[in-house]
Parts: C-alpha cells; structure tokens; sequence
C-alpha cells in the first residue's frame, strides 16, 4: 500500500496535539480556579444568578435590572445561568454539595424541608425590614413582603414557616387564542365572554372543520394542561358543595377534607353537581387532540403556533413564547369555566373562580454558605422593588410581581387582583387518586364513554384510592412532625444564643399539622 | 455551661448551648443530625447527652438499637435529678418519645408524662411547650361533647399557667379548631379565635388570614353581624389579594344589608 508522507507525519504528531490540547485545557481551568470566588476578570464582585426559564423574556427582563443595579453598584457584575429545566434538580444538587452553587438560585419545586434548611438561608428578618430601593415610591416603607401582589406567598415555606425566597414575576392561568381564526369563526377578535360563548365558538369550529375538510382542534393540549383544566372546572363546580362540607369555615374544604368527606360517606358520585362536572370533562375533550393524556408541552405549543388548534390552556409563563413563535396575532384571556347561570352546568357554582394561581411564580433563594450573601439580598430588593421591577417587567413581557408595576399590555386582566370567589375542592391531586383517574379517562372521553361508564370502574377503585392518599398524608405528617421536634429542640437551645430563626412559627406550624394529622387519622380509623 | 451558655438562659429563659456544643446544636437545627450525633458524642456532661439522644431521634434510617439509645440518655439525664433546664428539656423529648418517636408510639404514656411535666414544672419553657402538644392528645380527635367540656375545665387551668405567649397561641389554636370539628360549637371556638386575633401580628400570615377569617365567621354563626362585619373588613384590609378577600367583602357586604 502507497504512504502519504503528509499524513504520516501528522500522525506521528498527533499524541503531542492531544498533549498539548490537554495542557491548554489544565492552564484555562487553573487559571479559573486561581481567580478569587466571585470576583470576575475585571475585579468586579460577581453574583451569580441561576434559573431554568428559558422562555422568551426572561434572561432579557433579568438582564435589563442587572444591568441597572450594576450602573448604580460599579464594583458589582451580575451574571445569569441558565439550566434546562430537566437537568436543573440533578445540576443544582451536584452544585449545592459541591459548594459550587451560585449565590442567587431558583429553588426547585421538589426541594424538601431538609434540603432547604440546608442549603439556603432564610429571608424572614430582611422581608420583614422596608426595601431601600423603594424610597420615593408608593411602596417606601413598607415591609417588603408587603410589596409582592401575593404578599410573597410564593416565597412562604410552610413547613418550615420561613421566607426562602423572592420572585421577580407572577403566574396564572390563561386561555390563548389564535385571534386570526376566531375572527373567521365569529367575525370579532375578542375572546368568548363566557362558557355558553365557549361552547358556541367550539360548535362554529366543528361546522368550520366539517365545511373545509380539516381537523383543527378546539385546545392544543397536553397531559399536565389538561389536568390543570379539569381541576379548574371542578373548583369552579364543586364550590357549593365544597362548602357545605366545611360548615365551621364557611369556605369550601380542602381536596384532603373532600376525600375524607366521601369515606365518612357525606358525598357521593351520585351528586348532581359532580356528574355534571364530569360531563362538562367529556363535552370539552371532544375538543381535544386524540392522545392528549401522552403529550407534552412542547407538542401542545407546537400544535398551537403552526395554526392547529383555536385555544391553547397553559399559564401566564407561556405569553412571550406564544407570541414570538405565532405567525398570527395571539390573544389571551382568564380561563373560562360555567358560570352559575348556565342551565347544565352552573349548579355547583357560587361564582367565577379567584385569581390565586400560582403556579408560575418562583422563589429565588439565596445560598446559604455564600461570602456574598449581602450583596446577592441586595440585587434580590432592587429586582423586586417598584422601579427594579418596572425594568424587569418591561423588558420580559412577564407579569410582575410588585404591587403599582404594570403588567405587559394584553396581560392587565390577569394581575392578581383579590376577586371572585374561592376555589371548591378537586377530585385529583393525591397521587392514588390521579392514577385511578387517569386508567378510567378513556371511559370518560373515549368515543363510547360517558359519566356511567367512566364511574362504573373509578367509583368503588377511588375509595380506595383517596384512603391510600390520605394514608400517606398522615404518615408524611408524622414524619415531618418527627424531623421538626429535633429542629425545633435545636433551635430552641440556639435561641439562648440569640440564633435559631423562626423557631416559634416553626413550633406553630408544627402544632396545627400535628393536630390536624391526629384529627384525620382518627377519621380514618373511624370510616375504616 | 459555658459563658455562652450562661448569656443565652439569661435571654431566653432557659439553657443556651456551652460554646463547645453550640456548632453541634446549629449542625441539628439544619437537619444534619448524623454529624451533630458524632460531634455530641465526643462531648461531655448533660447537655452532650441530650444533644446525642435528639440527634438520634432525627438520624436515618430509624432503627429500634437508635431510638433505645436515644431514651436510655434521656432517662439517665432525668435519673440523675439535678432538676436543672436539661433534666426539663430530657423529660419533654422522652414525652415526645413515646407520643412521636417510637416504632410502636404509646399515646398515653405520653400524654401522662406531659400532663406531669405541665403540673411539676409551670411555666418553664419546655414545660410550655408541652402544653400545645397536651392540647392535640386532649382535643384534636375528640368528638363526645361531655369528654371535651371536662377536659376544657382542666385545660383552662393548665393553660393559665402557661408563660410563653407562643406556646399559649398555639394550644388555643388547636382547641378552637377541635371545637369547630365538634359541631360546629362556634360558642366554644370564638374566644380563642379572637385572643388568637389580637396577638395577630405574631401569627404567620397564612394562620393569620385564616384566624382573621374564622372570627367573622364565627361571630356571623353566632348572630354577632357588627364583629362579623368588622372581621371581614378586617380580613379584606389586611390581605386584599387572597383568594378569600372578595368573599370577605362580599359576605360584609350582605350582612349589612339584612
């Protein structure tokens, strides 16, 4: 065989190429290692910020207040990391134990008690204290956890009765719409006033559809959307009874108290309003794609931006996207479920549901080891006051989450605004539950399925399946309340030292859990 | 006890931690409680072993040999009767014990051993923070309303001598919700919906809505519309953007009409 000198040569050269590709590799990452933490090239303090909102608007909205605290903080360099929200958990843990984590994190929604307390640094005394960066507005002076539309309950921890976090954007539910093709299907561009409205503009699509010969659908949808639309239209439709249940509150119960409810034998699906509900489930997924239960989000919003479906049922997150990604103008609206007036389904309803969603609303935290804790907090108010926010706000499209900062134009009708009536209680959430569900659906939606057929099987199955979940409720409670006696014993002998933290509002947190766990068990025993 | 120590029950009212402890105690309150368990065992005196005996009641995985441990240093610290602030938190975690820890929990040795610790220890802050949990054995899942009226009428005392105005809070907490599962009695639940009312700044704000909410309530079932109206009111003003503040309004707003 013939040789190429040529090539040869460079094969012989090859290993000391790797090698000194390797070197090149080892100097960039000592020389990275030798660099001060958190100091950048320039010598400016360096706060990083990570987070897995990849969405259109985000990094920009982030970007632009960064950019605005760092003219007034020279020394300061704010640098964004963004995660896919797959790897995020997996990616902050190795970080976190690594004692590589930035200093500003988004926690990550399955983030436990434990790991909370251990990796991230509660906020109570500064969200107590005013915001500096307010002075001069309507909000100076106040508490900052006062100036969040929520009142920062997305940064509440519950079980550990701390503030863990600050968001700098909103979420709630909305309903999109292809606005090009309702006013071919109506002749008007805005939204269906009410659910008989809805159900009129579905009819017209189905006529549409049948007339051209195509198959555009009612709702791009997909598993988790369309369980967030069925636990809506119960919450909307299971408000009388919710109440009912609950005659010391006058508020409707909690999805808990309902399933005990039905094992203490105080409902049953043989509820008018229930069977309603159902056939209101039914009715709408006929306008749903086929398979909806096995999409994910990214087929729903594909199949809503290519112009294949009238309605897309997702959250105030997804606007910047839809409308980035649409080659038509996008509208959006609140989410539309029966009113009370309607004649088949509004007689479990006292009224439109309140704006408490929020689902999309995030919590930054910051790292409890880090040097730069301060500095991190700091940005943390700049970006959550008044005029930070308005920079956050204009920039990303995203709904704010301060209160007097204007949310994006087409987004106004879905600021948090404390109306509306409470939401009833869900037939889904306990993981039983949603698995005897999900195995029945087709018998709900399927081409020859209805409410008997659906409740044929789930009925005598859901019983079981609701005291399993209460079971596991009550023993979840226990653990915690267990793991919260050491923590709370600990932090009261570190309260002689004057540290410890919220331990008394830990200590109440853990009271009325460990009573309200000791009344359901007892339930449980009761209706066993 | 160190000096530390020493400066922290004068503020706190009862034992802080030695200096040599302090890190093994903020290593437990963060949930490391494998870590605290070693650096306690390498301490010395009362407080490593109460320390040691919390530290494995929080240790994984939960075995009988680690929960034994656990009630053996506890008991030896109660035996050695020095009726010190670690003999008092020693007996309130071994109350604990047989109420939460145990594999096979006994409630009523529990219950017993807090009902004790409230009668030979009043006013002491772990024996204050027993009274909450006695309320949970004494109310949460009672239902015979004769049983709850006698128990109320022991209670009431127990709980007058009660000095942690936290611990009181949440003992009346768990009272007035069981008195609203039993029934409802709104008669029985208002006074301590409205003394939880007035310390109401204390209170998280998601008790405190709810608490808020429930002195309306209450008042309203009782025929008491002026309170009813004025707690609505109330509840609306303080938190204008929850779920339940248009109901507030709503609810204010029909009873004044009527």
């Amino acid at each position: 065989m013939k040789t190429n000198p040529v090539s040869e040569k460079l094969k012989s050269m090859l290993p000391w190429a790797g090698l000194a590709l390797l070197l090149g590799v080892f100097a960039v990452a000592a020389l990275r290692v030798a660099r001060p933490a958190g100091a950048a090239g320039d010598g400016r303090e360096v706060i990083r910020i990570a987070h897995w909102q990849l969405e259109a608007g985000i990094r920009q909205g982030i970007d632009a207040a960064a950019r605005a605290y760092e003219a007034m903080h020279p020394g300061v360099r704010i640098e964004q990391i963004l995660v896919p929200e797959r790897v995020y958990p997996t990616w902050l843990t190795t970080r976190l134990i690594g004692g590589t984590a930035p200093e500003i994190i988004e926690l990550a929604p399955n983030y436990d008690a434990a790991r909370v307390t251990r990796f991230f640094r509660p906020l109570g005394a500064e969200v107590d204290a005013a915001n500096p960066y307010n002075a001069g507005t309507a909000l100076e002076g106040l508490p900052w956890r006062n100036t969040f539309v929520d009142g920062l309950a997305s940064g509440y921890h519950e079980e550990l009765s701390d503030y863990y976090g600050v968001g700098p954007f909103t979420g709630s539910r909305a309903l999109y719409y292809n606005k090009r093709l309702l006013r071919e299907l109506t002749g008007a561009e805005s939204p269906p006033a009410d659910y008989a409205e809805l159900e009129r503009v579905l009819a017209r699509l189905e006529e549409w559809n049948a007339r051209r010969g195509v198959r555009v659908t009612g709702f791009a949808m997909h598993r988790a959307s369309a369980t967030a639309l069925f636990n809506d239209l119960l919450a909307a439709q299971l408000q009388r009874l919710g109440t009912e249940l609950a005659p010391g509150t006058g508020l409707p119960v909690g999805r808990e108290e309902f399933y005990a409810a039905r094992l203490a034998g105080r409902w049953d699906f043989s509820r008018a309003e229930l069977r309603a509900a159902l056939e209101n489930l039914r009715e709408l997924s006929v306008f749903f794609p086929p398979g909806f239960a096995q999409l994910g989000r990214e087929d729903a919003t594909l199949a809503f931006v290519q112009g294949r479906a009238l309605f897309f049922y997702s959250g105030t997150w997804d606007a910047t996207n839809l409308a980035a990604q649409a080659e038509f103008p996008v509208g959006v609206t609140r989410a539309i479920t029966p009113g009370r007036e309607h004649p088949r389904f509004g007689a479990g309803v006292l009224g439109p549901l309140a704006s408490e969603d929020r689902s999309g609303s995030p919590a930054f935290s910051v790292t409890r080891d880090t040097a730069r804790a301060e500095r991190a907090i700091d940005f943390l108010r700049f970006l959550t006051s008044e005029p930070g926010n308005r920079i956050f706000a204009a920039a990303s499209g995203w709904m704010p989450s301060v209160l007097g900062v204007p949310g994006p134009e087409g987004l106004e009708e879905l600021m948090v605004k404390g109306e509306g009536y409470p939401r009833g209680p869900s037939l889904l959430g306990g993981a039983d539950t949603n698995l005897v569900f999900s195995r029945h659906l087709s018998r709900l939606t399927g081409p020859a399925g209805g409410v008997d057929a659906f409740l044929e099987g789930f009925e005598a199955e859901a019983s079981v399946a609701m005291r399993r979940d209460l079971e596991r409720s009550v023993k979840g409670a226990a653990e915690g309340v267990r793991r919260d006696d050491v923590a709370i014993a600990a932090g009261r002998v570190l309260a002689g030292l004057g540290e410890g933290g919220a331990v008394e509002r830990r200590a109440e947190t853990q009271n009325e859990r460990e009573a309200w766990a000791r009344a359901l068990a007892e339930e449980l025993a009761r209706t066993r | 006890m160190g000096s530390m120590g020493m400066l922290g029950a004068a503020a706190a009212g009862m034992a802080g931690p030695a200096v040599e402890q302090a890190e093994a105690w903020r290593r437990l309150a963060a949930g490391e409680a494998a870590a605290a368990a070693a650096d306690f065992a390498r301490g010395e005196g009362r407080e490593a072993r109460v320390g040691r005996a919390a530290a494995l009641l929080a240790a994984q995985p939960r075995t009988a040999a680690t929960l034994e441990r656990a009630r053996t240093l506890l008991e030896g610290v109660v035996e050695e009767q020095l009726h010190d602030d670690w003999a008092v938190m020693a007996e309130y975690l071994l109350a604990r014990w047989h109420q939460a820890h145990a594999l096979q929990p006994d409630p009523a040795e529990g219950e017993r051993r807090l009902l004790a610790l409230l009668e030979a220890r009043a006013g002491h802050p772990w024996a204050d923070a027993a009274a909450p949990k006695l309320a949970i054995a004494w109310f949460a899942a009672e239902r015979d309303a004769a049983e709850f009226a006698r128990r109320e009428e022991r209670f009431a005392e127990i709980l007058e001598r009660v000095r942690d105005p936290a611990a009181r809070r949440d003992a009346r907490l768990v009272w007035a919700d069981a008195a609203l599962r039993l029934g409802p009695d709104h008669a029985r639940a208002l006074p301590h919906f409205r003394a939880l009312a007035e310390e109401a700044e204390a209170l998280r704000p998601s008790l405190r809505a709810r608490v808020l909410f429930q002195v309306a309530e209450s008042a309203a079932a009782l025929g008491l519309g002026e309170e009813a109206v004025e707690g609505w009111r109330r509840f609306a003003r303080e938190f204008p953007h929850d779920a339940r503040a248009g109901e507030a309004r709503r609810r204010a707003e029909e009873m004044i009409s009527r």
